[in-house]
């Protein structure tokens, strides 16, 4: 059902979008939904919020969202202290942060030896992947309000080429 | 074996539109609280 919901996303390609078969992890299970912008598209997760939140999930469910990692295109930049990924053709940029694991570490080394590369001018476009910061918790307390802005993710993954 | 959201249901219908603010290609939402049929 949550597959089929997240695919009538209008900027989501309904023919990429899957629900990975979930595994059972202690006390609850966990699933994934995957899924993937429409050629040429871009989703906005304020949109994605809303969908979320229209859900109107209350207390006693025992679900919840354990996490949101995205994968976005555009342009490193350092700015204000921050390391930023600049979307292109949009006003939204994400705060990059490194995380603690190994991977997260690694990915985030990446990051910034290529704006190092570009003595800290804007770099060509990249794709990084990342963990969105505040989109997570219980219901119906991760629905309540719009995760802080701007979004800062914990890079987990580098591209140098989109 | 058909998976499904306990309550992640129905809600999801608002439609996203186009936005001049739109900004990520894919991601994974991981939920938890799944029933198993």
């Amino acid at each position: 059902m949550a597959r089929d919901a997240t695919a009538r996303l209008y900027d989501v390609d309904e023919n990429k979008v899957a629900f990975l078969r979930p595994k059972k992890l202690g006390k609850y299970t966990h699933g994934t939904i995957k899924f993937q912008a429409r050629k040429g598209k871009l989703i906005d997760l304020d949109k994605l919020h809303e969908s979320v939140w229209a859900t109107r999930l209350s207390k006693g469910t025992r679900s919840g969202l354990v996490s949101l990692e995205v994968t976005a295109v555009g342009s490193l930049v350092f700015t204000n202290k921050q390391l930023r990924l600049v979307i292109p053709g949009s006003k939204a940029f994400f705060i990059l942060g490194r995380g603690k694991s190994k991977q997260e570490r690694a990915a985030f080394k990446e990051v910034t030896q290529a704006l190092l590369q570009g003595n800290f001018r804007r770099t060509q476009t990249v794709r990084v992947t990342g963990t969105v910061e505040g989109w997570g918790g219980v219901w119906p307390s991760v629905l309540k309000k719009l995760p802080r802005k701007p979004r800062r993710i914990i890079v987990t993954g580098f591209q140098a080429t989109p | 074996m058909h998976p499904r959201i306990m309550t992640l249901t129905l809600g999801l219908s608002l439609l996203a539109i186009s936005s001049a603010n739109a900004q990520v290609i894919s991601g994974n939402m991981t939920v938890t609280g799944v029933e198993m049929h």
